[in-house]
């Protein structure tokens, strides 16, 4: 057993695009996800945060390998899975599952939820003890569903509801780490809550390891051991969900929470919020140097030339920036 | 008291036996009272198609036979609505002097047997095709469209018109079968050859939007072969598209194959389809309107019942649909 559950090591994926036509040679390359380091230590919830378009769902699908990498490395529990044709990828998928942001597109409309969940069992063989009914009303109990709904279609749930279906299919083979693609950006906030609970709760009870991939500050925060930075394909920071809220270092990593209103309208006053100028780039023709450099308030010269290194600018706390903010 | 309390149990029991889609569509089916009444129909006839020889003899008929003593000297059927009386039940063609009931049982076989394969191979071939270029995309998808677009413009009606004479003498060449067997072998691949293009686009654009939603990348995720995700993610979505094609092609092919019939390059007399009843009918429509009354009546019966019975399928497989 390896110290982590995933590493990820330079990863990168590119989406090649055809410009024109049926005949047309002409290229275009779509730079997603650009170099980027990460791990998941086992029973470790590791958030994964950006805005639209910077590739983190990317990160999560290519971990999955519904993408194939283009570059880099992938070691889940200390094995190289990057490059694993389906086949031999069929062991780790039952050890690695996933929930995905849409509960309304994720389960077919035409299948029962004791089919969707029974799916997972026929594809790997897999008989749990006790049958596959049981083990299928367990799950449902599991995620708080009634386990009488075994034979209801999917649109007689509610989005919650959907979404803990997802979950218990996710769980039907007992993984050891789940992504979780936006998992609660399409349902109201009361729900959210609760399927963020379900999913604490569930990482107590079975020892789960999650990559949680969101763009909602306050749910990261809430669910998080660390918390990983992407900008248009790159990692700007990593660090403890702590030390990144309380004292972030790199000024991307700053704007992103200063995007965060502050429920208390003196604080909201008299703070100041940094507001980024422009769009995010387009990856396929990313900006030379530091992909930041078109929308940072503090370039210089050197941000323009050269490429950041990503160093430790704190203890477990890694940043690519040229010119940091001071620690708080 | 307990004992009521008890039935409850049971009742609740019972609704904990896990169903399959499958199984669900089934019992909704069941209870639609229109589409059971349809399928009983569309029972009866094929299967009085498909035993005519045999319910034929049994009322002591044949449908070659020429009953000449129930026609007048202007060879026009003698009694009410051209000469229906209990041996005759649908009364007698005027001209020759054959059974109607009998002919159009006899000719609804060969009617029957081209629109069924024709359709349901060209559904099949048009899905397997679709669901190939909508999955895979890129250049097989591209062919797959070139050729069918080929297709359409073709014109397929001079096509078969002009090839329909060398190709049934290349199957009567090789042994196959001769006459009207070979005929009936030409028009189905005729049919099917022009046909798939048009279901193949439909399925196709259906597989090309719904290999992006989530739940196909949750069967990826889940470690599902490209086998197991067409046949148990996509399928289950395309069956209604296909049922409603199958009941509105299976009354179109019926009447293509009475057009070609009647154009004289599909089926040829003796025989007796329906095409080739409706379009001697034509001719006698002032002095024998039963002669054509019955069979259109029949044909219509036929393709409402068809229809009904589609659109009740794909009602029970919609699991949207009223309980």
């Amino acid at each position: 057993m390896s110290e982590n559950i995933l590493e990820l090591k330079g990863l990168k994926k590119h989406f090649k695009t055809t410009a024109g036509g049926f005949f047309s040679r002409e290229k275009a390359v779509v730079k997603a996800v650009d170099g980027v380091d990460l791990t998941i230590g086992h029973g470790e919830t590791v958030g994964l945060v950006g805005e639209s378009g910077c590739g983190k769902t990317t990160v999560g699908r290519t971990v999955m390998k519904i993408y194939e990498p283009t570059e880099g490395a992938m070691l889940f529990d200390g094995e190289d899975i990057t490059h694993l044709s389906r086949k031999d990828m069929k062991p780790f998928r039952s050890q690695m599952q996933m929930i995905f942001q849409d509960p309304f597109a994720s389960l077919n409309p035409r299948h029962t939820v004791g089919t969707i969940i029974e799916s997972s069992f026929i594809i790997h063989g897999v008989e749990p003890e006790g049958g596959r009914k049981k083990a299928i009303q367990d799950l449902l109990d599991r995620v708080g569903l009634n386990p009488e709904h075994i034979n209801r279609f999917p649109h007689e749930f509610s989005g919650g509801q959907r979404q803990r279906i997802g979950i218990a299919r996710a769980l039907a083979l007992r993984p050891k780490l789940i992504v979780a693609d936006e998992p609660v950006s399409a349902l109201d906030v009361s729900i959210q809550a609760q399927v963020v609970n379900l999913l604490d709760d569930l990482q107590k009870e079975l020892g789960l390891s999650y990559l949680f991939v969101a763009h909602d500050l306050s749910v990261v925060q809430h669910i998080s051991d660390r918390v990983v930075v992407m900008y248009l394909g790159k990692v700007m920071e990593t660090a403890t969900t702590e030390s990144l809220f309380n004292s972030p270092r790199h000024p991307y990593t700053k704007a992103l929470l200063s995007a965060v209103p502050i429920p208390d309208p003196k604080i909201e006053r008299m703070r100041e919020r940094i507001i980024l100028q422009g769009d995010l780039p387009s990856p396929m023709n990313p900006p030379a140097g530091c992909v930041f450099n078109t929308r940072c308030w503090k370039t210089q010269a050197k941000c323009f030339t050269d490429v950041p290194q990503t160093v430790e600018i704190a203890p477990g706390q890694t940043i690519a920036c040229h010119f940091p903010e001071p620690a708080n | 008291m307990s004992s009521t309390d008890l039935a409850v149990e049971e009742s609740v029991e019972s609704t904990f036996v896990q169903r399959s889609p499958r199984q669900i569509a089934w019992m909704r089916l069941r209870r639609n009272r229109t589409g059971m009444y349809s399928a009983y129909v569309v029972i009866f006839f094929i299967a009085a198609a498909f035993l005519s020889p045999i319910i034929i003899k049994l009322w002591g008929l044949s449908s070659t036979d020429l009953y000449l003593d129930g026609l007048n000297d202007q060879a026009m059927p003698i009694g009410f609505g051209g000469g229906i009386s209990w041996k005759h039940p649908f009364g007698l063609e005027p001209g020759a002097g054959r059974d109607v009931f009998s002919m159009l049982f006899t000719g609804s076989r060969i009617s029957f047997t081209v629109a069924l394969i024709t359709s349901v191979a060209s559904i099949g071939l048009g899905m397997l095709i679709g669901i190939a270029g909508g999955y895979y995309k890129g250049r097989i998808d591209a062919l797959i469209g070139r050729f069918s677009d080929l297709l359409f413009a073709f014109p397929s009606f001079f096509m078969i018109i002009a090839l329909s004479i060398p190709m049934v003498q290349r199957v009567e060449a090789t042994g196959i079968a001769t006459g009207n067997g070979a005929r009936i072998i030409v028009l189905i691949i005729f049919f099917v050859f022009f046909g798939w293009p048009g279901f193949a686009r439909l399925v196709r654009s259906q597989a090309l939007s719904m290999r992006e939603r989530d739940f196909v990348m949750a069967a990826q995720a889940q470690g599902a072969s490209n086998w197991r995700i067409i046949t148990k993610e996509l399928l289950p979505n395309l069956w209604p598209t296909a049922i409603v094609f199958l009941s509105l092609s299976l009354p179109g092919y019926l009447s293509a194959e009475a057009v070609f019939s009647f154009l004289g390059v599909g089926i040829q007399p003796p025989a007796s389809t329906f095409g080739l009843v409706l379009s001697d009918s034509v001719k006698y429509w002032q002095t024998d309107p039963a002669y054509l009354i019955i069979p259109s009546a029949m044909l219509v019966i036929i393709v409402l019942a068809l229809n009904l019975l589609g659109d009740a399928i794909r009602d029970a497989i919609d699991p949207k649909a009223e309980k």
